[in-house]
């Protein structure tokens, strides 16, 4: 080969490492290219941020649909995922505890789907209170006052020998438990609590509870019937929570001594020993107290 | 003509020639920048993070706030739920007419109590339910019903639930728990409301519920009347159900037999569960305690019902009986 020669390969050697280069430049720069442009989407997923309503909308989708009501209803009919859906709003929403902080308020009706922010801000009612009112006191002293009138009138019973057996006992559980409702009034009601019988209603009724044990049972189912209607007339009218609780876990139990005496009395059709009939008592229709 | 010279020079990255080693170098350099830049970068929320591709957008249940008319729907759905309850015993319990008579009293009992609670819960501003509460339903009545009929074994249990031995003592028995459920839940119900006029509206209910559990304790048993537990907390001293304290001088908290021994009502083994008209004192909020089916080892399958509460309200977005 001569010198000539090896020029021409020389050149055609380097014209073809020339043509690589050129193809290598390219490339290098369309991959920094993609490398630059991937930085920002790097950074968003790194960072968490970036992601505007937009751009999720674009790509996942149907961010819309997000609270929608008409996919809740099918849980509700099973009850499969009640538990999920048992939020209590802690601004308008109720404990069931009776505390007076965390309360039930009409005014969240309807305010479903809202924003909690939004609910929160709606929410204007107050909680109705624990303690008893200067209201409810008047309220419950007379309950108190009436419930040791009929303690009274079982001792007169008991004392005068109408009950025997087991109707026996079952009369002095139910004179217990009219005392102990009283008790738990005047730790409700404080040194305000009247810790006196009604004395014309005990005059009143000193006949009934002085007969035979059926006469007897038979006047007691009457006027636990009354003690009922009118503690449900009390806890009508009660204010704060503490009182409407007591009053009501006495009307419960008081419902049953009716049942109770009715059977003492001989009354053996269901339906009457059921009778509810008994006329509340008011605090207006007594002088003492 | 002179040979031209493959220059060593590396002065301008231009005219250099791009090795792979050094295409390599360029990609990781901007790997690690975009890595720097990502670390560096604010910490922003997102609530839609971006997402490549299509996916539903999850529930999202509604918020659940107890209000004066969820109260009533709930207590509605109890009230259908305990008809259920009366049906099952009338279906699978064997009644007598007498028992039956009583169980239709019943029912026709509570159908009142729902009309009146209905109306009361559109006074409360929320819209009538119409059904059982599914929850009680699906956690209480179907189990009870299961150990009434006996039911092959499924699930991770071991040996089939028999039928059992007495019907007609277990469907007595779920028509009293339901009675007292009612009971105790209108009882429970009183301090949730706002209003004093719901309060009220709500034991009115209790209170003939109550009368109802006591009559249907009666007649499974009339001699149980009042709670052997209640007349020992009472202090009566009644000799046919009291124990005399022996006095003593030295405290021997060890003794067995010591005065005033605890009397429970705790069911003993192989003793079926009694029911009195006055189980206590005071109304009480604990949960009905019944006992049904077949003995096993000398119990029975006991179930707890409790009164309904956040996970059993029926909330106002439930629209579907």
């Amino acid at each position: 080969m001569d010198t000539k020669e090896a020029a021409h390969i020389d050149a055609a050697e380097h014209s073809d490492t020339a043509g690589s280069t050129v193809r290598r430049r390219i490339l290098a720069a369309g991959l920094s290219a993609t490398a630059l442009s991937l930085v920002p989407v790097l950074a968003r997923r790194a960072g968490a941020s970036g992601g505007d309503a937009a751009t999720s909308a674009s790509l996942g989708g149907s961010s819309d649909t997000l609270g929608g009501t008409p996919s809740i209803a099918p849980n509700a009919s099973t009850g499969g995922s009640s538990d999920a859906g048992a939020t209590v709003n802690s601004n308008g929403g109720f404990n069931g505890t009776g505390d007076s902080t965390n309360a039930s308020s009409d005014v969240s009706i309807g305010a479903t789907g809202d924003s909690t922010a939004d609910t929160a801000a709606a929410t204007t009612t107050t909680a109705p209170p624990k303690r008893p009112t200067d209201e409810d006191v008047a309220l419950l002293s007379f309950a108190q006052s009436l419930e040791l009138t009929i303690r009274n009138l079982y001792d007169v019973a008991i004392d005068l020998g109408a009950f025997d057996g087991p109707s026996l006992e079952a009369v002095k559980a139910i004179r217990e438990a009219h005392e102990a409702y009283a008790q738990s009034l005047s730790g409700l009601l404080g040194r305000v609590a009247p810790n006196a019988a009604i004395d014309e209603l005990f005059t009143a009724m000193l006949a009934d509870f002085s007969g035979t044990a059926e006469k007897v049972a038979t006047a007691a189912q009457a006027l636990e019937n009354t003690a009922v209607a009118t503690h449900i007339d009390v806890v009508g009218a009660l204010v704060g929570i503490d009182g409407s609780a007591l009053i009501a876990s006495m009307i419960i139990v008081e419902a049953r001594h009716a049942t109770v005496l009715a059977t003492v009395a001989g009354v053996a059709e269901i339906a009457k020993q059921l009778t509810t009939a008994g006329k509340a008592l008011s605090p207006s229709d007594y002088s003492s107290k | 003509m002179t040979t031209p010279q493959m220059s060593n020079d590396p002065l301008p990255i231009a005219s250099h020639e791009l090795s792979r080693r050094g295409l390599l170098r360029v990609g990781g350099i901007t790997v690690a920048l975009a890595a720097l830049v990502a670390a560096c970068g604010g910490e922003a929320t997102d609530s839609n993070p971006a997402r490549v591709g299509e996916s539903p957008a999850p529930p999202v249940l509604p918020d659940g706030i107890v209000t004066d008319g969820v109260l009533f729907r709930t207590a509605t759905s109890i009230h259908f739920s305990i008809i259920d309850a009366h049906g099952i015993a009338k279906k699978l319990g064997k009644l007598t007419a007498a028992q039956a008579a009583i169980v239709d009293m019943f029912t026709a009992a509570s159908e009142a109590s729902i009309k009146d609670l209905q109306k009361w819960t559109a006074t409360a501003g929320s819209v009538a339910w119409t059904c059982a509460n599914p929850r009680l339903d699906r956690v209480i009545l179907t189990p009870i019903s299961d150990r009434i009929t006996g039911r092959r074994k499924k699930g991770s249990e071991e040996a089939d639930v028999p039928p059992s031995d007495d019907p007609n003592r277990d469907a007595m028995a779920l028509v009293h728990a339901g009675e007292s459920l009612l009971a105790a839940m209108h009882q429970s119900l009183v301090p949730q409301f706002s209003l004093p006029k719901y309060r009220a509206a709500s034991i009115i209910h209790g209170d003939t519920a109550a009368r109802r559990a006591a009559a249907i304790a009666h007649v499974i048993n009339p001699d149980n009347i009042v709670n052997p537990t209640t007349l020992l907390n009472a202090n009566l001293d009644v000799s046919t159900t009291t124990t005399e304290a022996a006095t003593t001088t030295t405290q021997n908290i060890a003794a067995n037999d010591a005065g005033g021994a605890t009397t429970t009502t705790a069911v003993a083994t192989g003793a079926i569960q009694q029911y009195y008209m006055v189980p206590s004192q005071f109304g009480t909020l604990s949960a009905v305690q019944l006992a049904v089916g077949a003995f096993s080892s000398g119990n029975q399958f006991t179930i707890n019902i409790e009164t309904p509460s956040l996970n059993s309200f029926i909330y106002d977005y439930q629209t579907d009986c």
